[in-house]
């Protein structure tokens, strides 16, 4: 009998920084902007709306934005995990950098509207930088708050372009040589055309495949991912 | 909660100890965490030396309850493990505030930040300190130092003039000339992104350039509200309440978010009174007019309308495309008349969505190193125009027109010709016909199966009235500007 190689028992963590996001040139302009937010000695602008779909890489961008700030305190608040509480945003206006992830998942909620606000208006009085990011654009989210609405309108917003299918494969790529691992060109081809195609699907398949070739001490092979995927 | 942690040894002379035993805990942390959750709870706390021990600031109590619930463990675990390599020892102590003392300075000092440990030992000791200050409050002492929070960049030069808030600037002018005589309280209502805040900082900075010992204090209603509930909390009212009456001019932003909160409410009143009669200047927005604040009791109600009370309304195009150029020139960019008047033209919203298109033209300008062109602009707006697009629908306009008459959509389709929904529903189809691509057949089919030649007399109707008849101009401004935000 075959056996398995024991794979250790930490967890790989993609420490998610601007090197390894793959940018498309459509979304070169989102970059600039965001690394310009968080490097800036002086705060010209109070922050940035980034928006796109699911997978388009929003998170790992506000992600990006918190590991380049570097010995200064910054917070991150992924707003569609409900454990989180309006409460918490009290006194992070201290914070060098303040990450509003899925801002959309909270709409309608008066209670996170408005301390999102007040953050808001406590942010203008210091040298904070704001990012706020969303599934979709300012004027499609039901905020029931205007006065919050109007705020983020007048960050500078930018969108971040879904990859094409050629882009998502260079995606992928520049992930496995980040991991150290090789993956052949017909092998992304065949996950594109067989596998769910947003790039979050994508790359947890690629998180599955890494574990899996360790375990069985197997080549990454199109016959090995339909055995993996049962495809 | 006790987060205290008392693991005693030997302390080492290791450079840097306890700070460089935090910065190696921290990226044990990374790896055992998921990033998410690293960068809500572990990143935001700010790490101090204090007495060879390690304080570790966290910004508020849920985050602090938070670690120390799920994560103290951990970290106790690995700072032992390291002193037990190093031979050092320190304590831990989790604090809720900021070690940035530049921050907690800025608030008085009856609500700056909490600096007590959250041990039930420290608990005590912040006890005895509340005695100490109620006692030495019999004492007069005195008034904490004021901080005005008022921002320089908003003046009377910067503020752009139009007919919508002519009358709004005249009276803040006349407010900052002449502070506690000539309006008091003066109130300026508006929706949002107008204009309100920035005549309030103006007002601001003018009585204090005209006079520079003048207390000038600008705050929003939260802010108001979270310091008298520290107050409350530090037994502390009797140095909130001084220092809040000691002022030549108190500013207070949206004052619509006083709204249930009685207590506050209460206190403001009392405060609004004393200015009052200290004929002290009292400034106040809100997004209403006084009278329709909900939740606001009826006496506060009454007193905020005794003074002048103006409205700031949307600013019409000439105004908007005044704002622009005025918002390009403080930031050194040369924006083309066209390109100013085009972005007008597509922002109708408020001053903010205006200074948001402008930002993302700007910033696109500077990222390729093209001119801004009206091209150019519109390339850059791409986005922002597709979604507006997508928002302006028959449907989202009929339902926006019903909205705002309080009608329903379905009297819009019905064969009523009542007056109270045959106006709201030629309004609608003109409204259909300006914004939308459809044909006139295709908007009478989607208004209950009328005839396009229907369709054509609302919007010759509608177009004929709007010289006329002022109201019915100012419900067509309204429902432009609310459907294309």
């Amino acid at each position: 009998m075959k056996t398995k190689q024991l794979t250790l028992g930490i967890r790989w963590q993609d420490a998610a920084s601007f090197d390894n996001f793959y940018v498309a040139s459509e979304n070169a302009f989102a970059l600039s902007c965001l690394q310009d937010l968080t490097n800036s000695p002086s705060k010209n602008q109070i922050g940035l709306f980034i928006y796109g779909s699911d997978g388009s890489g929003c998170s790992h961008l506000l992600q990006a934005s918190c590991q380049a700030v570097i010995d200064r305190p910054v917070a991150y608040f992924p707003l569609k995990n409900k454990k989180l509480h309006p409460e918490m945003l009290q006194g992070v206006e201290s914070m060098h950098l303040v990450c509003i992830d899925d801002i959309d998942s909270i709409a309608g909620d008066t209670a996170w509207e408005e301390a999102i606000f007040h953050l808001y208006n406590r942010i203008l009085l210091e040298d904070t930088r704001l990012v706020v990011a969303s599934h979709k654009p300012v004027t499609e989210i039901q905020f029931t708050l205007n006065d919050l609405r109007s705020r983020i309108q007048g960050l500078l917003k930018v969108e971040i372009q879904t990859l094409s299918d050629d882009q998502k494969m260079e995606a992928l790529n520049l992930r496995c040589n980040c991991r150290g691992f090789e993956l052949p060109l017909e092998v992304a081809r065949f996950m594109i055309s067989h596998y769910q195609r947003d790039m979050g699907s994508l790359m947890d398949a690629l998180d599955k495949l890494d574990q899996e070739t360790l375990s069985e001490k197997r080549r990454l092979t199109i016959p090995f991912v339909k055995e993996v995927f049962g495809l | 909660m006790n987060t205290a942690i008392e693991s005693k040894a030997p302390k080492s002379s290791l450079e840097d100890f306890p700070l460089n035993t935090w910065e190696r805990c921290r990226e044990f942390l990374k790896g055992e965490l998921d990033v998410s959750d690293f960068n809500t709870w572990i990143n935001p706390l700010q790490a101090e030396e204090e007495g060879g021990n390690l304080i570790l600031w966290a910004p508020n109590r849920f985050v602090c309850d938070w670690v120390h619930d799920r994560y103290m463990n951990q970290i106790k675990s690995f700072v032992k493990h390291l002193m037990n390599t190093d031979g050092a020892s320190c304590d831990i102590i989790l604090r809720i505030g900021s070690k940035d003392e530049a921050v907690a300075a800025k608030a008085p000092k009856f609500a700056a930040a909490a600096k007590q440990p959250i041990t039930p030992s420290e608990n005590i000791r912040s006890a005895s300190i509340k005695t100490s200050n109620v006692s030495a409050l019999h004492k007069e002492e005195p008034i904490p130092e004021h901080h005005s929070n008022l921002n320089p960049s908003f003046t009377f030069d910067n503020y752009v003039e139009g007919k919508s808030n002519q009358l709004g600037r005249a009276a803040a002018l006349q407010v900052a000339e002449n502070p506690g005589s000539s309006y008091n309280p003066f109130f300026m209502y508006g929706g949002a992104g107008l204009g309100k805040t920035h005549l309030m900082h103006a007002i601001g900075n003018k009585i204090v350039e005209n006079d520079p010992n003048a207390k000038v204090i600008y705050l929003h209603s939260e802010r108001f509200v979270a310091d008298m509930v520290k107050a409350l909390q530090r037994n502390a009212i009797t140095e909130f309440k001084r220092y809040y009456r000691s002022v030549n001019a108190l500013l207070i932003d949206d004052i619509q978010f006083f709204a249930k909160k009685d207590r506050s409410q209460e206190e403001f009143f009392h405060t609004f009174n004393a200015l009052l009669d200290g004929q002290q200047q009292i400034i106040i927005t809100s997004d209403r007019y006084p009278k329709e604040i909900e939740g606001v009791e009826e006496r506060l109600k009454s007193r905020l309308g005794w003074g002048l009370t103006v409205a700031i309304d949307p600013p019409d195009l000439e105004t908007r495309v005044a704002i622009l150029m005025s918002k390009a020139e403080v930031s050194n960019v040369d924006l083309p008349h066209d390109v100013a008047f085009f972005i007008a033209k597509q922002v109708q919203s408020n001053v903010r969505d205006l200074e948001g298109a402008l930002k993302r033209v700007v910033a696109n300008s500077h990222f390729t190193g093209r001119p801004i062109t009206a091209e150019f602009a519109r390339e850059s707006l791409q986005d922002l125009l597709t979604a507006q697009a997508r928002m302006i629908t028959i449907d989202n306009i009929q339902k926006t027109v019903a909205e705002y008459y309080k009608i329903k959509v379905s009297d819009l389709l019905s064969k009523r010709r009542t007056r109270v929904i045959a106006r709201p529903r030629q309004m609608a189809m003109a409204l259909a016909k300006e914004l939308t691509n459809n044909s006139l057949p295709e908007i009478g089919d989607a208004f209950g199966g009328r005839d396009h030649t229907t369709v054509l007399h609302a919007c010759r109707k509608i177009s004929s009235e709007l010289t006329k008849d002022l109201d019915l101009k100012e419900d067509w401004d309204n429902l432009l500007r609310i459907l294309s935000c």
